[in-house]
């Protein structure tokens, strides 16, 4: 640590992202395995099968999860002026914003999915009623759909956690490079969501 | 510490979201109005231009150093790769007019 | 250079964030599990000689014991026994010591991960508790089997989780990530944390294979973590992912185990030579032959890792097209690991060699593993893969070249640190007959199963008195010269534990450099304290300077000498 030189890069800063790599690729396994499916049943994302998704609320998510980066790089900003007040406020901003993304995808979106009949188990309940049916490998769509939505939802609570302990530790003026590290952390978030949406909603 | 070492320059934050938010109403719209191959092919390139602009801009890789760029898309190659490597198989089973005898029988 | 006071009992050997004590954690667990991995094989290797033996403990194996006992045989050896042993315990011994840096460089979360790990060990033990017994799905855990074998459609979820197929899934999955944070912590310290002057081509070899073996690991193990998850849904919320009756593919999971499993080879394999490549120069006292090629070569065979992944398909019906691609890139891939070979080879080349145990070991290993290379190449081609698929053959060939990686060099790391470890030398003459045992035990156990293998004999089944063509004489023979090979193997690890606890209660005293060595963490006492070293060493120059001319007195010059 005494040691660290100039060409050497900051062992948080890799840390962050060497984990930020290995999220990637186990999205990155999800999305794969989605797009193989897709590309094996044509009717995978059809009409009938995502129809019932709402392309206005989840645009309205993504812009919200989008402002929610916003803030965050905002909050980055402030801790490089060594800002603590704003940089926490901005970092409040985000838990928000955040939250309030989690709360729609989860208070508003998946009981409506529920409401229609889709679960992640689907397919069986199908399978249960019209053995052989092609609508059965249709739904396996929503199984896919709350899979990696979940599993997104998941990463939002662990960023808003990673966050949430941050901003109480820069209180001091202390540590404020770990706003950086969380932010990179945060947009990671982001930048699946940017794949999932138009995978899910958008390419019907 | 080293920590602090600054690897940032400064960026209209605002203009980048705007851009984002455009690209993400974009996709929107075609994907109401084009049908077919077509919009597919439009709104993966632009999911694939708002991934590029999320990652080099707003996780800043473009003013880190190499390493870190060279780690942040090894990933993603990894899974393009894994997505090529397994992509004939699916498709295969579409030429196969019988559906029933696997691969076994398809001219290479 | 922090927390020289002293430390309690647990912040000292249980909750410890010492890389030292964590790297003995990590060992000794991966040594019991491998004990117990070996019982396993003995127990259906009995069953394959001697049908309807009643094997202690175990009672007479009957279809379903059997698939499970081969099955965790396999998920212990590998995931539980090569992979803490040979990357994270000799990783976490090995790469501050060796880069002179006094801890690793985020020590919390380094015991953070082997807690991570304790609970993956946890849960693969509960599996064999849960109602219907451990997991007997094959190792490989594919669908559609795995995804239904024990599996009440109707039953509440929390019902379907408590199974051995679903725990042992659960565990996989918590191992990994227990080896990704550990994987985060290696490279940031190798990159981060060396020694003043020490250039990344100063950096021993086995840092640098450890640390490519960990490349590996990240970047594949992502769609493995993804495939478990879907197939440990499939189990519990009734998902049909890998259903092909409901539009999911049972394929696709075997693309997304192969895909990690074939850099994990890799991932077990490149610390097992990089071993050899520290322990071969240091008894031939030459410097090792083409170093920097080696590091070349091993990076460029770090990353064709992974494209070679669907020769494990061969016969899953997969595009023949990408499987004539995979053929190619399989047989590609030994091109460097024979470069490696013949420099290794070449470093012995009129070397003063001096054969203690730990060059015993790793003279083993480029023995044995060579024969494992050579008849990889068989399987890796398409054609003959499909005759010799899920045969014997394929079973000796990655005995072949698994135990060399993992019990060969493993067991030559073990010699060569130990006395860095625990302060006391190993004891020679046990040390070699434990060599000779275990290599008597080892080829009298796999080499047979070549000949079985390519005369036909199947993998999977547990009782063959009804198959005919499979009770010749001479194949029963075999059957028994294995078994007997298996129970030989398991035996002479006695000889090791009794080693480890004589040497290591009342050994030789260790000076701190008994082998000569050239690099860092010989500069440490031994056992090294809490912080490593009294003063951070600098780096002058090369791991590998012996015999040098330039340097008068000593065939050595340690790194941090000017």
């Amino acid at each position: 640590m005494s040691d660290v030189t100039i060409e050497r890069v900051p062992k948080g800063r890799l840390g962050v992202w060497l984990l930020i790599a290995g999220e990637i690729v186990i999205f990155g396994g999800f999305i794969a395995s989605y797009i193989l499916a897709r590309l094996e049943y044509p009717e995978f994302g059809s009409k009938e099968a995502a129809g019932d998704l709402n392309i206005v609320v989840g645009t309205v998510n993504t812009l919200i999860l989008l402002i929610s980066n916003w803030t965050m790089v905002k909050a980055h900003e402030a801790a490089l002026e060594k800002n603590v007040a704003k940089a926490k406020s901005f970092m409040i901003y985000t838990l928000v914003l955040g939250l309030l993304f989690l709360g729609i995808k989860l208070g508003y979106e998946w009981p409506t999915d529920f409401s229609h009949g889709h679960t992640i188990s689907s397919s069986k309940a199908i399978a249960d009623q019209a053995p052989g049916s092609e609508v059965m490998k249709v739904s396996l769509f929503w199984s896919y759909y709350f899979l990696m939505t979940g599993f997104h939802g998941l990463h939002i609570v662990v960023g808003s956690l990673v966050i949430f302990f941050v901003m109480l530790g820069i209180s001091g003026g202390q540590n404020l490079h770990r706003v950086e590290l969380a932010g990179a952390y945060w947009h990671l978030v982001e930048l699946v969501w940017v794949i999932l949406f138009p995978m899910l909603y958008l390419i019907q | 510490m080293a920590e602090e070492k600054d690897y940032h320059g400064k960026q209209n934050y605002v203009m980048l979201l705007g851009v984002i938010a455009v690209l993400v109403i974009a996709m929107v719209g075609i994907a109401s109005t084009m049908t077919g191959s077509s919009k597919v092919l439009a709104i993966s390139a632009l999911a694939a231009i708002q991934f590029y602009v999320v990652l080099n801009n707003l996780m800043h890789l473009k003013y880190e150093p190499a390493l870190i760029t060279l780690v942040a898309y090894l990933s993603v190659v990894f899974i393009v790769i894994l997505i090529f490597g397994v992509a004939p198989d699916t498709l295969l089973v579409n030429l196969d007019p019988s559906g029933q005898n696997g691969l076994v029988f398809i001219e290479p | 250079m922090s927390a020289h006071h002293e430390q309690s009992f647990i912040s000292k050997y249980v909750f410890s964030i010492d890389h030292k004590y964590i790297a003995k954690q990590y060992t000794v667990t991966g040594m019991i599990f491998a004990f117990i991995g070996g019982l396993f094989a003995v127990a259906f290797r009995t069953q394959l000689a001697w049908p309807g033996t009643n094997i202690p403990f175990i009672g007479v194996l009957d279809g379903m014991k059997y698939n499970m006992l081969v099955t965790n045989h396999a998920m212990i050896m590998f995931f539980w026994a090569g992979m803490p042993i040979l990357l994270a315990g000799l990783g976490n011994f090995v790469i501050p010591l060796m880069l002179g840096a006094d801890d690793m460089a985020f020590p919390k979360l380094n015991m953070l991960s082997y807690w991570i790990f304790f609970v993956s060990a946890v849960l693969l033990i509960l599996s064999f508790m849960a109602p219907g017994g451990g997991a007997a799905g094959g190792w490989t855990m594919y669908p559609p089997l795995n995804a239904q074998q024990g599996v009440d459609p109707d039953a509440n979820f929390l019902v379907n989780l408590w199974t051995g197929g679903s725990l042992l899934i659960l565990a996989v999955a918590v191992e990994f990530a227990s080896m990704l944070l550990g994987g985060i912590n290696f490279l940031v310290t190798s990159l981060n944390m060396r020694a003043k002057g020490m250039k990344l081509m100063d950096v021993p070899a086995v840092v640098w294979m450890i640390n490519l073996a960990t490349v590996d690991f990240m970047f594949s193990v992502g769609p493995l973590i993804s495939g478990a998850v879907m197939l440990l849904f499939d189990r519990i919320f009734n998902t049909g992912f890998y259903d092909p009756a409901r539009g999911g593919d049972p394929i696709l999971f075997q693309h997304l185990f192969w895909f990690f499993g074939h850099p994990e080879v890799y991932v077990v394999l490149l610390p097992a030579i990089g071993i050899v490549a520290e322990i071969v120069p240091t008894f031939s006292r030459k410097p090792l032959f083409a170093s920097r090629w080696i590091i070349i070569m091993a990076t460029a065979s770090a990353f064709i890792a992974f494209i070679v992944w669907a020769h494990h398909q061969f016969v899953a019906g997969i595009d023949p097209r990408m499987a004539e691609f995979f053929s190619i890139t399989t047989i590609i891939i030994s091109v460097p690991f024979a470069f490696i070979f013949f420099a290794v080879i070449a470093t012995m080349f009129k070397g003063q060699i001096e054969v203690k145990t730990p060059m015993l070991w790793a003279l083993g290993f480029l023995v044995f593993f060579l024969v494992g290379g050579v008849t990889g190449i068989f399987n890796g081609s398409a054609g003959l893969d499909m005759y010799i698929h899920d045969t014997y053959f394929v079973i000796a060939h990655f005995h072949y070249t698994l135990i060399p990686a993992v019990f060969f060099a493993g067991l030559a790391a073990l010699h060569f640190w130990f006395p860095k470890a625990t302060g006391r030398m190993m004891n020679e003459t046990l040390g070699k007959l434990h060599f000779w045992i275990t290599s008597i035990g080892f080829n009298m156990f796999a080499f047979p199963l070549f000949f079985s293998g390519l005369y036909g004999e199947h993998r999977r089944i547990f009782n063959y008195s009804s198959y005919q063509p499979m009770m010749a004489d001479w194949i029963i023979n075999i059957r028994h010269v294995a078994t007997i090979g298996a129970m030989i193997l398991a035996a002479a690890q006695v000889l090791l534990f009794i080693n480890i606890i004589l040497s290591a209660t009342s050994g030789e005293k260790a000076g701190k450099n008994p082998w000569k060595c050239n690099t860092l963490e010989w500069v440490a006492d031994s056992p090294p304290p809490h912080g490593n070293f009294a003063t951070p060493p600098s780096c002058y120059r090369g791991p590998y300077e012996y015999s040098n001319p330039k340097r008068s007195g000593s065939d050595f010059w340690p790194q941090n000498e000017q």
